[in-house]
């Protein structure tokens, strides 16, 4: 007889949402106890290959096949009854529920008359937790009360109490501390026959659990590698797809003497603890961070969301209390934020509205808002970045993700504000709108303009940053210039090595 | 893996919350302070009306609350799954409506009228569901449509107050058993044994899921559609049974009757406490929150206060009842927190 | 090219989608037009826009709260309280423009505190002007003992009611102004834009500078207005201030704003939308009136027809 077929087969696996698409002819094999690493940057389509496995949502078209059978979930429970279950980036435990309600939800354990009985619910549960190694979570906690790492935990927990044919873990290590608690879990699961599909970028996990991976870019399948044969180089290369933007650093060379636009004395509050940075005019001063190592909070501090407790923010010289982001932005802060559809657009209305919605008041005449000027004003704003001036009649919510961004930075730079504070701006966007994104940053500096950028990817910031920091714990850990930023020596701060060749690069630069 | 570690370390967590656990948590939520509430208050009425501890008074005052507290215990579900149904006012009028148009007199008679009024609110509340949960449309306006409706099917059947109630239903479900028990006070004793075997179904942890974070629930597993479904219905049918214990009490029918229940119930439900974002609450809170509102009419207005402040009296604690709700949940959290 | 063309069929199924319940509308009245016994008239078209002016005039208001993406139930007693107060003061011999902006500005304030209850106390807006609706109707009850006070005043009636001016009555006027000064308000000046900003996406509204509190609380303020202007009009209509004069129109003004187009959901709809839907239910009332249909029955298919447009302007 041939080889017994894949755990788990996906062939020609195409999803999209209206105009974009997210997933296009992705295929992928899973043998019985293998671990499979996905990889991409943000928007490759990781989450949408995730979400079709586990049966959140049904794909346009191609075919899945789980042990030889066609497999075709309808359902989240539907993919669990054939014995696939995830474990969720975004944690899919209730708050208002107990940590066993959480584990065996929706079925939980019967008494009697065939009533859910809480005992028996917590009694299953506690040997779940006792055969996960969580005997410090107690069954009848409340989720709200437990941390994110041990949220993290159960949410994995429950996965694999589930998976037994096939275990999907989602960026499982965001919030854990003790991964080695999660490599062995996995490695008696694949033992017992469970084929594991991993999810992650962070190159060194994968590398320690995984043999074979399967590269996503712009929501297509580039490759699939063997990791032992592959350096950490050839792999960011198919991951962000390096040819493409090889048009280099940033060739602009930045006068040091300029005055200083946004300067941090010392600003400790919202977790940050004492953070010192300052940005020139002119400047584009990269942070780059793991998740929650701060970045998110100094961006909140920055633009009045989350209160410093101490220390000092000047802006152009006079100190600012951000308030508000209305309050920043009077002062010269204009910020770009992170999730385009909950923090940026409005759907509903068009995009030269969405551009001009911060200045409306300034491009108003007697109080009125004339159409003719509005779009003047709104395609003056998305020259700088490309933005075909057509699209500015249409709803905003039926462009493209990486047209939506255009037009949210747009809307960024036309504030007037002298400093940019950009948060991720390039994320799930295609190659084309990047670089875009990449000129329109690069004009506003070389016009004068400061920029604060922080970015997931480091390719970003040793292309675009003239000076690049790096946020570890929540306080400024290194400082890279010039041509010091560079890749690998951003990788071994990012995870605070300090005691490496980039210690020396930063002294020497500092 | 041995099994007899297993249960070993099974039994090394409580699988049950001990009683001082329980006690505290009781008194945090909104049961526990509702409850508090409800004695202080009765305490102060009966230093101050002594006849408030007579069989009569609680006859009168349990016959008084329990259209609302059925009613709220309707609202409650919805509420808890997060969305408002403004159906209710609609339901109670139609079903008061119908029993006075058509009374069916005897013991038969009064089955057969609690089953037409529940198999209208079922009906209404299917739709309602339909709408919702099916066709997404926002609460408020779906429920807004069918309260409109049946308000006018009301209006249809009786174009004015008048008609008159099955004897029967009036005076035997208003009366009292053994000579104590109000026979009104086991309808809504019932309502609380369902709402406690509800609470142990897979459709009770849903609703409590779905109202907190329905993403959440989703990726658990749960059938929102279903959970949001039932819960218009099994509202629909509370709003029905209300309208049905309304009916008993007024023993007259009025196309208008329910429309003062539509801020009651919301009035009921934030007293006991239930949180108007979803998720948090219970269906026994809101029935003392009803008890607890109807109490306070009662104490206000035999004082001689005049009944025109009724309405601004309702209103002043709806608005105070949401702010109080909101108050004990910061507390509640924080506290957590800690 | 194929991406090309998507935005601009996007677009164009948008625009049917908006203007579907518009064509189900016309072809409604189209019916009447045909079928029912002199109602192709100018004196029809004057008393059905005269009857829904007090309709269109609250629901010019409420659009500005429901595409904030809240609700104001107090409408329908604001109305019948400022009723009551305007009668008060033309009693007290007060003069009619005086007492006229003096009511207006309680309306104004009322909004007001209801939209900061919702801002500042984070209540959902349904519970908090619930409860107003109800404080209010009490209130009209309670200043008099329920007993209506009667005008006198002609310039007063003659103001909302009575007079006409280049052969249109005051009413349809009032109609007429309030929506042209709604449109701009809405759709040309800049706070307009923070209300469908409020209303889209509240966190980008604040990451755009928005103070979306205070564009709440004004636009609650902006329906307590109008729902004390439609106040004074039913209290000149029947030349006398009665305490249920309002009771349950908030109903046939969200019904009229929903049936209009304008999104519960918030961040979307229009004046006019709601205008002509109020203008719609009138019609509509009217028609079945005249084809013999009782007024109950005309309540379910109001109702039934709330359904239909929010299924089909559904996004």
């Amino acid at each position: 007889m041939s080889v017994s077929p894949p755990r788990l087969q996906a062939v020609a696996v195409t999803k999209s949402y209206g105009a974009t698409t997210a997933l296009e002819n992705v295929s992928l094999d899973l043998a019985a106890g293998e671990v499979h690493a996905v990889l991409g940057e943000n928007g490759a389509g990781k989450s949408t290959l995730v979400k079709i496995l586990s049966g959140v949502i049904a794909p346009n078209s191609g075919q899945m096949r789980l042990d030889g059978a066609v497999y075709a979930p309808h359902s989240i429970l539907h993919a669990r009854q054939a014995g696939v279950a995830t474990a969720f980036q975004e944690l899919s435990l209730a708050p208002n529920l107990t940590v066993a309600e959480a584990l065996l939800l929706p079925a939980m354990k019967r008494g009697a008359f065939g009533l859910v009985s809480p005992y028996q619910t917590a009694r299953a549960a506690a040997e779940i937790l006792h055969r996960y190694r969580l005997d410090d979570v107690s069954p009848i906690a409340g989720i709200a009360s437990l941390s994110l790492a041990h949220r993290q935990r159960l949410e994995i927990a429950r996965a694999m109490h589930y998976a037994e044919k096939v275990l999907i873990l989602d960026e499982p290590t965001a919030a854990l501390t003790d991964v080695e608690w999660l490599f062995d879990l996995v490695r008696s699961t694949t033992a017992a026959g469970t084929a594991v599909l991993y999810i992650s970028h962070r190159l060194a996990e994968v590398r320690t659990l995984c043999k074979q991976a399967t590269v996503l870019r712009n929501g297509r399948s580039v490759a699939s590698v063997g990791l032992s044969d592959a350096s950490d180089a050839d792999i960011f290369e198919l991951m962000v797809g390096r040819t493409e933007m090889a048009h280099g650093r940033r060739t602009h060379s930045f006068a040091r003497e300029t005055r200083s636009a946004l300067e941090l004395n010392n600003v400790t509050g919202a977790k940050l603890k004492g953070v010192t940075l300052d940005v020139k005019e002119g400047e584009i001063v990269g942070i780059a961070a793991l998740e929650g190592q701060g970045q998110r909070e100094l961006f909140r501090t920055l633009v009045g969301l989350d209160k410093a407790t101490s220390g000092q923010i000047l802006v152009g010289g006079k100190p600012v209390q951000p308030k508000s982001p209305r309050h920043a932005i009077a002062a010269g802060l204009s910020f770009l934020p992170e999730e385009r559809k909950v923090e940026g657009i409005f759907s509903t209305l068009s995009t030269a509205a969405n551009i001009v919605l911060p200045v409306i008041q300034n491009i108003s005449r007697t109080g009125f808002v004339w159409p003719a000027l509005e779009r003047h004003s709104a395609a003056r704003a998305s020259e700088g970045v490309e933005l075909n001036p057509r699209y500015l009649d249409f709803r905003i919510a039926d462009l493209s993700g990486g047209n939506q961004q255009k037009a949210l930075l747009a809307r960024a730079m036309f504030t007037g504000a002298r400093t940019l504070l950009l948060y991720d701006p390039t994320r799930g966007v295609d190659v084309g709108t990047k670089q875009a994104i990449y000129a329109a940053i690069q004009a506003f500096a070389d016009r004068g303009g400061s920029v604060l950028l922080y970015s997931s990817e480091l390719t970003e910031l040793t292309r675009l940053a003239d000076r690049c920091l790096v946020l570890y714990g929540a306080r400024i850990f290194e400082q890279f210039t010039g041509e010091a930023i560079e890749e690998r020596a951003l990788v071994a701060a990012l995870t605070g090595h300090s005691r490496d060749p980039a210690k020396s690069k930063r002294e020497a630069a500092a | 893996m041995s099994i007899l570690a297993t249960k070993a370390a099974a039994t090394s967590h409580r699988l049950a919350p001990s009683m001082p656990a329980r006690a505290k948590a009781l008194l945090a939520s909104g049961t526990g302070i509702i409850i508090v509430l409800y004695i202080i208050l009765y305490g102060l009425y009966s230093i101050w009306d002594p006849t408030a501890l007579t069989a009569d008074t609680v006859l009168n005052l349990t016959n008084n609350a329990v259209p609302l507290a059925i009613a709220a215990a309707g609202q409650t579900l919805i509420v808890l799954s997060r969305g408002f149904d403004l159906s209710v006012a609609g339901v109670i009028s139609l079903t008061n409506v119908i029993m006075a148009a058509y009374p069916l007199d005897g013991p038969l008679g009064a089955v057969e009228s609690l089953a037409i009024c529940l198999a209208i609110g079922g009906v209404v509340g299917l739709v309602n569901g339909f709408l919702v949960a099916v066709l997404r449309l926002q609460s408020i306006a779906a429920t807004l449509a069918t309260m409109i409706i049946c308000q006018g099917l009301s209006l249809v059947i009786l174009d004015a107050p008048g008609g008159t109630v099955a004897d029967f239903i009036s005076y035997d479900l208003t009366d009292v058993l053994f000579g104590v028990i109000p026979i009104s006070g086991l309808f809504v004793a019932a309502v609380v044994v369902l709402w406690m075997i509800c609470r142990r179904t897979a459709f009770g942890t849903g609703l409590y899921v779905v109202g907190a974070d329905e993403t959440a629930a989703h990726l658990s597993g749960i059938n929102v559609k279903r959970v949001r479904i039932l819960s218009f219905v099994i509202g629909g049918m509370l709003y029905g049974l209300a309208g049905f214990m309304l009916s008993a009490q007024t023993a007259t029918g009025n196309p208008n009757a329910g429309a003062s229940f539509l801020m009651l119930t919301f009035a009921a439900v934030a007293l006991g406490g239930t949180s108007l974002s979803g998720g948090r609450g219970s269906v026994i809170a809101s029935i003392i929150g009803a008890a607890t509102l109807m109490l306070l009419q009662k104490v206000l207005f035999a004082g001689g206060v005049s009944s025109f402040y009724t309405g601004i009296f309702q209103g002043v604690v709806l608005v105070l009842a949401v702010v109080f709700g909101n108050v004990v949940t910061h507390f509640v959290e924080r506290r957590g927190a800690t | 090219m194929k991406s090309s063309s998507m935005p601009m069929r996007a677009s164009a199924m948008n625009f049917f989608r908006d203007h579907i319940t518009y064509v189900i509308f016309l072809a409604i009245t189209l019916y009447f037009v045909l079928f029912a016994p002199h109602f192709a008239s100018v004196s029809t078209a004057s008393a059905v826009l005269r009857i829904t002016a007090i309709v269109s005039v609250m629901a010019i208001g409420m659009t500005f709260v429901i595409i904030c993406g809240e609700i104001d139930l107090s409408v329908g007693s604001v109305a019948s309280f400022s009723g009551m107060i305007g009668a008060l003061l033309l009693d007290q011999s007060v003069p009619a423009y005086v007492a006229a902006l003096l009511v207006l500005g309680a309306g104004a304030s009322i909004g007001a505190v209801s939209g900061v209850l919702v801002t500042k106390l984070r209540i959902p807006s349904f519970l908090v002007t619930l409860g107003m609706l109800s404080i209010f109707s009490g209130l009209a009850l309670t200043i008099t003992g329920t007993r209506p006070v009667s005008i006198v005043d002609d310039d007063f009636s003659n103001l909302f009611w009575n007079g006409s001016f280049l052969g249109m009555q005051a009413p349809i006027w009032w109609t007429i102004v309030l929506t042209a000064v709604g449109y701009y308000l809405l759709h040309q000046m800049p706070y307009g834009r923070r209300v469908y900003a409020t209303g889209g996406n509240a966190v980008a509204a604040r990451f755009s500078g928005v103070r979306t509190d205070g564009v709440k609380i004004f636009a609650f303020a902006i329906s307590g207005m109008t729902a004390s202007l439609a106040g004074l009009m039913l209290a000149a209509r029947s030349t006398a201030g009665n305490p249920s004069l309002g009771a349950g129109l908030e109903l046939d003004v969200i019904a009229a704003v929903i049936i209009g187009g304008t999104s519960l959901f918030g961040g979307y709809g229009s004046i006019v939308g709601s205008v002509v839907g109020a203008i719609f239910i009138g019609i509509l009332g009217f028609g079945l009136l005249v084809l013999g249909l009782s007024t109950s029955i005309q309540e379910v298919i109001k109702g039934a027809i709330i359904i239909i447009a929010v299924s089909l302007n559904r996004r």
